[in-house]
């Protein structure tokens, strides 16, 4: 199956059409949600090919489970339940890692050899940030991988991670801050 | 005039990084739309056979019941059809009754084995009969 254009504008048709089967709804899911997904991927793990296998999985699950997904009263209740899916992913990538590694390996060190370490290539900015972002408290990080990363709207940020609006845009303002100063100094 | 990497300000450095997470996407997302795909069809060949085996145990099951019904139900007639020594003790009780209601206005009451016995004769004659 190529992947297919997206022919279902309305998100409630593109469930339903994915939770009877129809193959070319999945690829337009598919279509819709990888951007999103797999940058809050990418800058919560910081490796490119951890993040296609996470993305991978968590997109597997997804539409695996889209047949038991039910529409609540939320406008777009389907990213939250998405972003949680690639949440979990990336929380139990953390877990294996850990098992694996000793925890002073975790952050990928042979970025850090000497030599190698190339300041400004793109890999090494990812990696930076995934680090930096991975300082800061569990809110602010996760505010800023939804919001700044993945491109969701600041309500959208809320819904995902249940929490108010208000509170969302303080911890974007508070986790900003110090991202920078962890990345720049 | 290009400027060498390493002079490249610091304190772009986080935006920098939130861009470059575009970089090399449009692969990834073909890369893992092909694992994506062989993922759910896994899925489907697994619901597939599933359906298959589901289909053949219901397929078995109708076939043992279509085997063993027939001699289910000839073993259930025969279990609930009463004998004929109980159909004999219902007729002659049937029988009694009706000259019991009979005997009520002419005869003394209490007189029950004669009525019995007259009961049974009647229910054989009647049976002998019918044969």
């Amino acid at each position: 199956m190529a992947i297919a254009a997206g022919v279902f504008g309305d998100e409630r048709e593109l469930v339903r059409a994915c939770q009877s089967g129809h193959e070319a709804a999945l690829a337009s899911f598919y279509e819709r949600f990888f951007p999103p997904v797999y940058r809050y991927v990418l800058a919560s793990v910081g490796s490119r090919e951890d993040a296609e296998d996470i993305t991978a999985e968590a997109f597997i699950k997804a539409l695996r489970g889209i047949g038991g997904f039910r529409f609540q009263d939320e406008p777009k209740p389907v990213t939250a339940w998405l972003f949680r899916i690639a949440r979990n992913e990336v929380v139990d990538h953390f877990r294996r890692a850990r098992r694996r590694l000793a925890p002073s390996s975790l952050d990928g060190q042979q970025n850090d050899a000497p030599g190698r370490y190339d300041p400004w290539d793109t890999r090494d900015l990812v990696m930076d940030l995934s680090r930096a972002l991975r300082t800061l408290p569990a809110a602010q990080r996760e505010a800023i991988r939804l919001r700044l990363a993945a491109g969701l709207s600041t309500r959208q940020t809320a819904e995902v991670m249940g929490k108010p609006e208000g509170t969302v845009r303080s911890l974007l303002h508070h986790g900003i801050k110090a991202a920078k100063a962890a990345m720049e100094r | 005039m290009n400027v060498p990497e390493t002079g490249r300000p610091r304190r772009r450095r986080a935006a920098e990084a939130f861009r470059a997470l575009d970089a090399g996407g449009e692969i990834a997302r073909r890369r893992v739309w092909r694992r994506v795909e062989a993922g759910i069809g896994e899925d489907q060949l697994r619901r597939r056979r599933r359906l298959r085996w589901m289909a053949g145990i219901a397929a078995s099951a109708v076939a043992a019941v279509a085997l063993v019904l027939p001699s289910a139900l000839g073993a259930a007639e025969r279990w609930s059809e009463p004998s004929a020594q109980e159909q004999q003790r219902v007729a002659v009780e049937a029988v009694m009754q009706m000259l019991g209601g009979q005997q009520a206005h002419g005869a003394p009451a209490g007189d029950a084995s004669g009525v019995n016995d007259f009961a049974s004769y009647l229910v054989t004659e009647a049976d002998a009969g019918a044969n």
